[in-house]
């Protein structure tokens, strides 16, 4: 008869004796410290719309007619649904047709020797400095310094307005080169009409400029082919005040800003609900992979603030794939921007907004998973020896490579196969889907009616 | 009184004093046997973890890797402190759940290994002005 409540009294003292030994140990106070110390804002969209200057951009965007042979547009490279770049290690340039993997089919055709970036808020003024190298960045002093130093027109409403014009004026991306150096294919056409082009670049680029806004709007025609009746008139919508001829190419790369901005900017990521306070926004994996990443992983050291870039420069020891900027084989990177021997084969901080999406990985596209790139952080000796076995000459830049490779890195704490893990999560906990719907930022047709990349 | 009223009351009183006994013993020695057990692996982790972000955290302070003085890389070396609050909780928890000084420092050291310093020392201050 007394069993009965010794088997109730035994259970009650085991469960006092055990219980609240360890409450979850919530990492929520220590992440919004580490939060306020690194003074983290939440990325917070605006209201965007499609007004007539993002109407004549979202023109531009899609329409080959832009490009030296009329053979390729910024949605070629660009495409909504590879995270606004290709998935291509490195773009296809003129000489190939179709988008993404379809241009690997032509042989013959340009390679443009760097991975293409994605457009995520790109409407943002947190960026500082535009592509690899940062070629088209703010000076000290606020001023849009670009490739074209003193020559560099005005009149452009923004950095990303000032970069969205260069596209157009590379030869391999989409201007074109001469017939000598190429086919109709590749031939940039009456966009260049300067002797000696291959050897000038601030001379073509200026050159190119003009003519393709005379290509658009035929200003000094008073019959013009019905694509310059349409842009005339797109123009004159986005800025009404502008006579017909007094339209330059800040104009052209204003509107593409403006439709840049809007279509590709993101609606809030788990990550900005979480740091605006709702605490259950983060799994909880992914709140110990955000304590790694701003603490003894380094991550938030470079990869900082609201896009998670410093939009400064550092060298990784990336394999250097015998591709490149410079005479085809070697990419200095920053050094081409600044022309300083300590800034050799260092790249921007690329931005993680949604870069779960944005396969593959580097400025060179030479990582296949998000967890190589990472790891090779910490470690570059595994990719460095792999590009050598593949390919000899490769091993005799690894030193200067490593030699390059930034001091903050040596301070990355050892990293356990778990932790790599935590950290991806983290990184999911930063994708979220553009504000505005694919059926907004895609264009019925466009002026030339050439309607081959208007595609998802 | 009567002698059934003696025999029930002999009866229950040695029933309370064997439970007395019993939850003495479990809360004494068998709580702090279970907790220790079932918490050593963790504790001796972040023992070690703790460690080395004070190690981290005071060589990022001192700035002398080469790497220039960096405020942020300072700030992620006191974001990476934070596994020392971890581990200073937890320890405070067994030591309420009645494990000892001395059980808690052995455990620390094994997963320490080599260090030869008792991990409350080093811990306490957390941070240290030496790696
Ligand atoms: C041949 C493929 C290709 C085409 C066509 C192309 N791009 Fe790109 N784009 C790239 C690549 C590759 C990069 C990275 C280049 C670099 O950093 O040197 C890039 C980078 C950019 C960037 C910099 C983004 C950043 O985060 O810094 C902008 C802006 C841009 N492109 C705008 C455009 C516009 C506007 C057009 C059309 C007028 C266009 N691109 C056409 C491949 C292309
Ligand atoms: C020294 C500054 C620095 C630190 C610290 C750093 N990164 Fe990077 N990260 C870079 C640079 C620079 C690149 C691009 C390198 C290249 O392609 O040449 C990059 C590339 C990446 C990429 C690929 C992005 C893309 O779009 O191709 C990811 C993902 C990434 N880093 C995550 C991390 C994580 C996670 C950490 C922490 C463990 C970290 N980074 C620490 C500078 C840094």
């Amino acid at each position: 008869m007394p069993f009965k409540p010794i088997g109730f009294i035994l259970a009650a003292l085991l469960a006092a004796a055990s219980t609240s030994v360890v409450a979850e140990n919530s990492l929520d106070p220590i992440l919004h410290k580490a939060i306020q110390a690194y003074q983290v804002k939440p990325h917070q969209p605006s209201e965007r719309r499609l007004g007539p200057k993002e109407k004549l951009g979202q023109a531009l965007f899609f329409d080959p007619f832009v490009s030296g042979p009329k053979k390729i547009a910024c949605a070629t490279c660009h495409v909504r649904s590879k995270g606004a770049g290709d998935g291509l290690p490195m773009a296809v340039g003129l000489g190939a047709k179709g988008i993404s993997t379809e241009r690997l089919a032509h042989s013959g055709a340009f390679i443009v020797p760097r991975n293409a970036l994605p457009f995520f808020n790109r409407g943002s003024k947190d960026f500082r400095a535009l592509f690899w190298d940062g070629r088209v960045q703010l000076g000290p002093t606020g001023l849009i310094e670009t490739p074209l130093g003193s020559r560099q027109p005005a009149g452009f409403d923004s950095l990303l307005a000032a970069a969205a014009v260069f596209p157009p004026a590379e030869p391999d991306e989409m201007l074109g080169r001469s017939l000598k150096r190429g086919t109709q294919d590749t031939y940039h056409a009456e966009l260049v009409t300067i002797d000696d082009e291959a050897n000038n670049l601030q001379e073509r680029t200026l050159n190119a400029f003009g003519n393709l806004v005379e290509r658009l709007l035929e200003t000094k025609s008073h019959n013009p082919q019905p694509v310059a009746l349409q842009y005339r008139k797109l123009f004159a919508e986005a800025y009404p005040r502008t006579p017909l001829n007094e339209f330059r190419i800040n104009h052209v790369g204003n509107a593409l800003a403006a439709y840049i901005g809007a279509a590709f900017e993101l609606k809030p990521a788990p990550w900005d609900r979480y740091v605006a306070g709702a605490t259950s926004a983060l799994t909880p994996e992914q709140k110990q992979g955000a304590f790694v990443f701003f603490g003894k992983g380094r991550c938030a050291v470079c990869h900082s603030g609201t896009q998670f870039s410093d939009f400064r420069f550092h060298g990784l020891a990336v394999p250097q794939m015998r591709v490149g900027k410079h005479n085809g084989y070697i990419d200095y990177g920053r050094a081409a921007a600044t022309s300083r021997g300590e800034d050799r084969f260092a790249f921007r901080t690329p931005p993680l907004r949604n870069v779960t999406e944005t396969f593959p990985w580097g400025h060179n596209g030479i990582f296949t998973s998000l967890e190589s790139v990472i790891t090779h952080h910490a470690n570059p000796v595994p990719m460095l020896y792999k590009a050598q076995q593949q390919d000899p000459e490769e091993g005799s830049n690894a030193g200067r490579l490593l030699g390059f490779r930034s001091p903050i890195l040596a301070e990355m704490a050892p990293l356990s196969k778990a932790e790599i893990e935590l950290l991806m999560k983290f990184l999911k906990a930063l994708s979220s889907e553009p504000v505005m719907p694919d059926s907004v930022a895609l264009p019925a047709t466009v002026p030339s009616g050439d309607r081959s990349f208007i595609r998802p | 009184m009567r002698p059934r009223t003696i025999r029930r009351l002999r009866f229950w009183s040695q029933l309370v004093i064997a439970f007395s006994l019993l939850f003495i013993v479990i809360v004494e020695y068998g709580r702090p046997f279970a907790v220790s057990w079932y918490y050593q692996d963790e504790y001796s982790k972040l023992a070690l973890e703790c460690d080395q972000s004070m190690h981290d955290e005071a060589a990022l302070r001192a700035g002398t890797s080469g790497a220039a003085k960096d405020p942020a890389l300072e700030v992620s070396g006191m974001v990476g402190l934070a596994v020392c609050h971890q581990y200073d909780v937890l320890r405070k928890r067994m030591l309420i759940n009645g494990v000892s000084e001395e059980r808690l420092a052995l455990i620390g050291l094994k997963g320490l290994e080599n260090e030869q310093i008792p991990v409350n020392r080093m811990v306490d201050p957390h941070r240290m002005d030496r790696f």
